[in-house]
Parts: C-alpha cells; structure tokens; sequence
C-alpha cells in the first residue's frame, strides 16, 4: 500500500464518524485508529516478509499534529468523565485555561466514587480529548497540557 | 475533660448509685468545684440530662449523639462533631492536608447532627434536618492505587449495612451500588431508601492517599417528618422498625466495620476484594433483578447477572448483550422469586 492511498483513506475517514478502521491488502496491514485530535497508523516495516518470521515486527507511527510538547494527563481508572463538579456548574477548565498543578482538571466517578484528577505541571490546556459524561477506560488520555517553558 | 466527669457519672448510673456528691467529683478529678460546674453546664448544653440535689450531681439521659458519646464509643481518631456544618465531605476533604500520609487505616472522622449544603452525586443535594439523623465523613488511608479504589465504594456500603443490621437487626440490603435500602421489595412494592454514600479520593497517580467516605442515613427521622417530595422513596430506621436508635453506637459500629475491611485490604488487597465482593453480593437487593440503569441521558434495561472484579454491574439484556457499568442509577429494582 502506498503513501498516498493511505493519506486518501485517512482524509475519507475524516468527515465521518468512524473511529477505528482496518484494512489488510497486498500483505500489508493498516490500522487507523482516530481520537479527535491523533491518527495513528500501524503498518508493517518495509521488507518484513523475512523466511521464517510469522508474525512481521510492527512499527508504530503516530502522526502527531504539533504535540510532541504536550504532556498527556491519562485516567487513573475506568469510570465516567465530567469536566464540573455538577451539571449546572462550569467546567473545570476549557481549551486555553491557565492551570497550576495540583489544580483540578476533571472528575471520573466510578460507583459513586468522585476521582478528581489534578493536574500534575503548570502549563495551559491545549487539548480535551474526551467528552462531558463519557466513559473513560484505564490509561486512556483525557487532556493535553502545554507545559509552562 | 468531660469525658472524665461524664464517665464516672455514667459509671454510678449503670451501678445505680445515683447521684455523686461535688467534692467528690472535684477531689476524683482533681479539679475545683467551680470547674466541675462549668463541665456540668457544658454537658448540659450538649444534651445531657444531669439532676442537681442534696446527693451531688447524677446523670438521667444522654443524648444520642454529642462529640462526648463519641469520644466514648470511638477508637482513639481526630473527630470532629459539630451541630451544624455546611458538609462533611467539604471539612474532611480539607483536613487531608494536614494529615500524615502514614498511620492507621481511619485517619479521622468528621460527624455533624444538621447539614446546611450536604451532597449527593453530582451536585444533588441531601436533605439533612437535625436531631435525627446520621451525617459524617470518614477518611481513611486506603493505600491502594486508584483504579481498585471504586471497591471501596462497595466496602463502605457494606460496614455500613452491616452495622445497622447489627445494631438495629433491620433486614437492610444494598442497592448497586451502595445506596442502603430497606423495606419490603417485590413486584407490588420497592424498597425505600434508607441512607446514601458518596466517596471522594485524594490521589496521585500510582496512589490513593486519602478516601473520604461521606454517609448519610435516616435514623430516627419519623415518616411524617421526611421531604413531602421523597416520602415515596425514602425511609428511616425509626419508620422500619418503629424504635429509636442510638446514633453514636450506630457510628461507632460502621467505625469498626469499615476499619475491618479498610485494614483486610491493606494486608491482602485481591483476598479482601473477593471476601468483599462475597459478602456485599449476599445483601445486594440489584443481583439477579430486573432492572432499568439509567446513565448519562441513556436507559439500559436487563437483568443484573452479577459485579464483576472491580465491583462493576453487570448487565444482560433480553437480546443476550452485556453490559458494565461503572456508574449509573439502578431505576427501577423489581422485585422477584
């Protein structure tokens, strides 16, 4: 598969609701998983088909749109994900707050249990990658913070 | 202290002894006489009923809760006990900061009779008139990282089931996930909710530092006294059983129940978590009902077949799908069997 069909598949993939999407063609395996703001793409390494190996090593390439400065913030449990501290509350923060750490930045509830997540440095919120009373699993990021330099 | 005056007072009511002369309180207590009064008044003011004669001073009632009671009843922790507060949690939340992260499994508890803005989830608010119920926050130290702490959502509804069950031998079972309900449940009539929990973690990554469990519960709020908008729902142990209860005693129970499993954890976590989930499974009144679960503006219905590992309901529908959930309002429990 070439480079630009993969460019052409991610840019149909756009306008559409589809988060996960995988297609095995000529040998070679494409996976492209969409969040709302980071595609990543898994394929295998050029010249894999090596005698003898069943299972070709893959190489794990993440486009990534400007991020590489920004730390992720990641849910220390599976539960729900609420940016206030009630429905008719503001939200903790918004895309472009200011926080300072050990400020809070979210909740994740899980059985009744209020996690409140803090941030860990002082920067600016670039990211929110989830929404408002969405499922979170374990590990899954929920925001990416522009360190203060 | 008052709890050295009130204890030999207590002492001589249980031995029937009356009433104990002053200059034998003041020389026992090493106190003067006038400092004997002023703790007299003091208790007094918190609900003691202390008769005044020839003989001395003897005590006839105690109230059912006061921060000397509770002294009395609870392990040695930081308490807390105010008449009125804004909210428990709030107080017990802030008070984590000033506690050592190491130290025993209940690091301090924070009790009040009346609450002017206590909490429920996500903002709702609980009804919380005094003189009658229970309000208080206990925090402890879990130690244990963050995404097994949702069993201790479980653990607290349990200590908390238990206790009452124990002390008021009150048939109380837990609604997923830890809502303490009572009454009788079947296909004519629900069970009504008796008391509610709501825990709040302070964490870092890797660890919970502090869990504060806030629990609320109906004791001897009578039936005509509960919100005219909850009578359908909600219950007190004194309209279940028709007796009062003795708050203090009720707290120190959960006290105790909570510190037995906070502590299993702390020695064994994945031996207490399947003792856990064995006994809370034995009061659940949501395990193998038919149910509605309500979360985030979606209504799933099925049977609950279960919670798995981490304390999650489990869920199969009628077209044999199944579902997790991690939060969620159980709607509708319909009785059975």
């Amino acid at each position: 598969m070439e480079l630009e069909d993969i460019k052409a598949l991610i840019d149909i993939l756009k306008d559409t609701d589809i988060t996960e999407f995988q297609i095995e063609k000529e040998g070679s395996k494409v996976k492209i998983r969409r969040g709302r703001f980071y595609t990543s793409i898994e394929l295998p390494r050029l010249g894999a088909q090596e005698p003898g190996m069943l299972q070709p090593p893959q190489i794990k390439a993440e486009i990534e749109e400007g991020t590489q400065r920004l730390v992720s913030v990641t849910a220390p449990l599976v539960g729900t994900f609420y940016r206030a501290s009630s429905p008719e509350a503001p939200p903790f923060t918004e895309i472009g707050s200011k926080v300072r750490k050990g400020q809070v930045l979210c909740i994740i509830e899980a059985m009744k249990l209020m996690n409140e997540i803090e941030s860990e440095i002082d920067g600016t919120v670039s990211r929110i990658l989830v929404e408002n009373g969405q499922p979170v699993e374990y590990g899954e990021p929920l925001f990416l913070i522009e360190p203060l330099s | 202290m008052p709890a050295g005056l009130l204890g030999i007072l207590k002492s001589a009511k249980g031995a029937g002894r009356g009433q104990i002369p002053g200059p034998e309180l003041s020389r026992t207590l090493g106190i003067t006489r006038s400092a004997v009064w002023k703790q007299i008044t003091r208790l007094r003011q918190n609900g003691y009923k202390i008769d005044a004669g020839k003989g001395g001073y003897g005590l006839v009632e105690s109230p059912d809760l006061s921060a000397e009671e509770l002294r009395l009843l609870l392990p040695p922790v930081n308490i807390i006990y105010k008449k009125n507060l804004g909210s428990t949690n709030g107080l017990a939340l802030s008070l984590c900061e000033k506690l050592g992260r190491e130290g025993p499994a209940i690091a301090a508890s924070v009790i009040a009779d009346s609450q002017g803005a206590g909490r429920g989830r996500l903002g709702r608010s609980w009804q919380s008139p005094p003189g009658a119920n229970i309000y208080m926050s206990i925090v402890f130290r879990p130690a244990m990282p963050p995404r097994r702490a949702p069993l201790l959502a479980l653990a607290a509804g349990l200590a908390s089931a238990l206790a009452i069950r124990a002390q008021t031998g009150l048939d109380v079972r837990l609604k997923w996930p830890n809502d303490l309900m009572a009454g009788k449940n079947s296909s004519k009539r629900k069970s009504k909710k008796l008391g509610g929990i709501l825990l709040e973690l302070r964490s870092d990554p890797d660890n919970v530092l502090f869990a504060v469990a806030g629990i609320g519960i109906n004791v001897n709020i009578s039936r005509k006294d509960l919100p005219r908008n909850l009578k359908a729902k909600a219950t007190s142990i004194l309209a279940e059983t028709g007796r009062k209860a003795n708050r203090a005693a009720l707290i120190a129970s959960i006290h105790k129940e909570l510190a037995h499993w906070i502590e299993r954890f702390r020695k064994n976590p994945e031996k207490a978590g399947a003792a856990l989930l064995k006994a809370y499974s034995g009061l659940s009144e949501t395990i193998g009902k038919e149910i509605l679960v309500h979360t985030e503006g979606k209504t799933y219905k099925g049977t609950a077949s279960g919670i798995d590992g981490e304390g999650r309901l489990l869920l199969r529908t009628k077209l044999g799908g199944r579902l997790t959930f991690s939060t969620g309002d159980v709607l509708k429990v319909r009785g059975g069997r």
